[in-house]
């Protein structure tokens, strides 16, 4: 089997070039940018299976990176690398479109992780994020949402907050005496209704958190 | 004073002792009398004939720019003084011109006053704008707002009556132009009232857009900023630098994290804020990462304080005895309660081959939250690691009441 082929998206040259020595062992790494015009063109021609993106780029952001390319291909796996772990920043990159978040302090064997499991299909929940998730979520006023996809089932919640606890999705499968394949289908169902729903308090909560 | 200066000119135009163009003042200061006396002089002198003014004009260019001097902003507000002026001013002008012979019966004099000390009057506000602008709180501005209106209003007054003699005594309305010469008198009188103020206006705009786009400018500078240091610092944690500088930068990131995102660094107010402090106190003194999560966010009293020291107190217990380097921590409050985990993935220990010297589970942890009716609960093996699992009941209004209606009996 081939190595997985990853693109790169970052501003930060020493951080980039970094991230390039780290992971090439393990990837191929087909390309660079570290803008969003340039992160754009490069994607569309490379289409690697997974691209890195950092959260902050001049010219728009990941954010505009996503909604740009996302759409148009539908192969590439995206998995958002930031230093910010500003709420809205991380859902929005997440609402956007990409199948995880990390951060940037990750080892770089996690970081290898990750990128094979985006690929894979899966959602990678930092346990930051799966805290801001359950934040989102969080109902004082059930009756006021009534649609499926703003509420978390019971199941959900509890392994999202398994995760936030710092659970591997391994350690949260035979906690609930699961089978981790069930983790990753509930982590999946969780990003799916994180980008489709209209919950109105999940829009409020994120513009309340922008301050800066 | 004046003589100390290095200067050909017989006096200084006082930069700030002034009404019209401050060289009453500059002579005022240079003959050691009261400004106020040099400037009732030049009136008295006007009004009696053309000399007067000439005097005025040959002492304005006979004095030296003291300006270069000054120390007070070059923007310096009309004030009442400068209505007088004003007033002064065109009496002598008039007065000037009525000897002449080219000018205005002596019965428009009165009338001619009362119109440029009512445009003096409207244009006093301009400069209360700029003021507001250095003083943007709605309260100033609300004042300089009302006595803005006020004067526009008393200025609209003196200039109508002005504006109205004028016609009158001119016998103009009498003739057959009348109504347009009413027309072009209501479009001067409108011209002087409110030129200067759209063209203020017009400036304002331009100033504040300048503003703004500055601001934006800073912001945009200052995300970049950050974002690139916040970038070495993630690198440096990274890297295989000393766990000290590890730890620094790890100090320093949350830090920053926390200033750029506003939240309240006050440990003492918030729940949030005393699980940061909890953190960074046990980061810098056991060497271990520390990662927390908190879902929700609550003003301290002091059960909550009672909470957040048992907290600190299993965090701090992982930390020393499990051997690992790193510890998770996830607090969440919900309606009912809050609740802790605290958890590492160390070697764990079995309970009962603790020594019973050591009481910090048992009083400091379990202790605490029994006494607030809550509950904590202590998972290890050997080799799984250890979680702290914590329950704390939160009060409703009702259950306050009780509470302290419990404690006074």
């Amino acid at each position: 089997m081939s190595n997985l082929r990853v693109f790169i998206v970052d501003d930060h040259e020493v951080f980039l070039s970094g991230l390039r020595a780290e992971l090439s062992g393990a990837f191929d790494i087909v390309g660079s940018a570290a803008d969003v015009d340039s992160a754009v063109r490069g994607i569309t021609e490379t289409q690697p299976d997974v691209v890195l993106l950092d959260v902050h780029l001049p010219g728009g952001g990941g954010r505009t990176v996503l909604t740009r390319v996302g759409s148009t291909l539908p192969d590439t796996k995206f998995l958002a690398l930031s230093v910010s772990d500003a709420a809205e920043d991380v859902i929005g990159v997440i609402r956007a479109g990409a199948r995880g978040y990390v951060t940037k302090t990750i080892s770089a064997a996690d970081l290898g992780d990750a990128v094979r499991r985006v690929h894979g299909g899966d959602a990678v929940f930092s346990p930051r994020l799966a805290g801001f998730v359950l934040d989102a979520f969080r109902s004082n006023d059930v009756e006021l949402s009534d649609a499926e996809l703003d509420q978390l089932t019971p199941r959900e919640i509890e392994v999202l907050r398994q995760i936030a606890r710092g659970f591997t999705y391994k350690q949260v499968a035979s906690n609930l005496v699961v089978s981790v394949k069930t983790v990753e289908t509930h982590m999946s169902s969780v990003l799916r209704k994180l980008q489709l729903s209209s919950r109105h308090e999940l829009a409020v909560w994120a513009s309340t958190r922008k301050l800066i | 004073m004046v003589s100390l200066r290095p200067t050909s000119a017989l006096f200084q135009r006082s930069p700030n002792d002034r009404v019209m163009t401050g060289t009453a003042g500059g002579i005022g200061a240079a003959l050691g009398v009261d400004a106020w006396v040099v400037r009732f002089g030049f009136v008295i002198v006007s009004l009696a004939g053309p000399v007067g003014l000439l005097l005025y004009a040959v002492a304005y260019i006979a004095g030296g720019d003291g300006r270069n001097r000054r120390t007070t902003p070059r923007t310096r507000p009309v004030t009442g003084r400068h209505t007088l002026g004003f007033a002064a001013l065109t009496l002598g002008v008039l007065g000037l011109a009525g000897n002449v012979g080219f000018g205005l019966p002596p019965g428009l004099v009165f009338p001619a006053v009362l119109v440029v000390t009512g445009s003096a009057i409207v244009w006093a506000r301009l400069d209360d704008r700029d003021r507001s602008l250095l003083a943007r709180s709605p309260a100033t501005r609300m004042t300089f707002g009302r006595y803005a209106t006020l004067r526009l209003i008393v200025g609209g007054l003196v200039l109508a009556l002005g504006l109205g003699l004028f016609l009158f005594r001119s016998q103009v309305l009498s003739s057959t132009s009348s109504a347009v010469f009413a027309g072009v008198a209501t479009a001067a009188g409108f011209a002087l009232l409110l030129g200067p103020w759209l063209y203020r206006l017009v400036q304002q705009t331009s100033v504040d857009r300048r503003e703004r786009i500055r601001s934006e400018e800073r912001a945009e500078m200052s995300a970049h900023l950050h974002d690139s240091v916040l970038n070495t610092l993630a690198l440096i944690q990274r890297s295989d630098a000393s766990s000290e500088v590890t730890a620094l930068a790890r100090r320093q990131e949350r830090e920053l994290r926390a200033w750029m995102q506003g939240r309240s660094t006050d440990e003492t107010q918030q729940l949030a804020a005393a699980i940061e402090g909890i953190v960074t106190r046990v980061e810098s003194q056991h060497r271990i990462t520390v990662d927390a999560v908190a879902v929700g966010d609550l003003g301290l009293d002091e059960r909550l304080h009672n909470f957040v020291g048992a907290v600190q107190e299993a965090v701090t217990n992982a930390a020393r005895h499990a051997g690992t380097d790193s510890v998770s921590v996830y607090v969440e409050v919900q309606p009912q309660e809050v609740t802790a985990y605290i958890r590492d993935q160390g070697t764990g220990f079995v309970r009962s081959a603790v020594p019973s010297d050591r009481r910090g589970i048992s009083d400091s942890i379990e202790g605490r939250l029994r006494r607030m009716n809550g509950t904590a609960e202590l998972r290890t093996s050997p080799n799984e690691g250890t979680e702290v699992e914590l329950h704390l009941p939160l009060l409703t209004s009702l259950d306050r009441h009780h509470h302290s209606s419990k404690s006074e009996t």
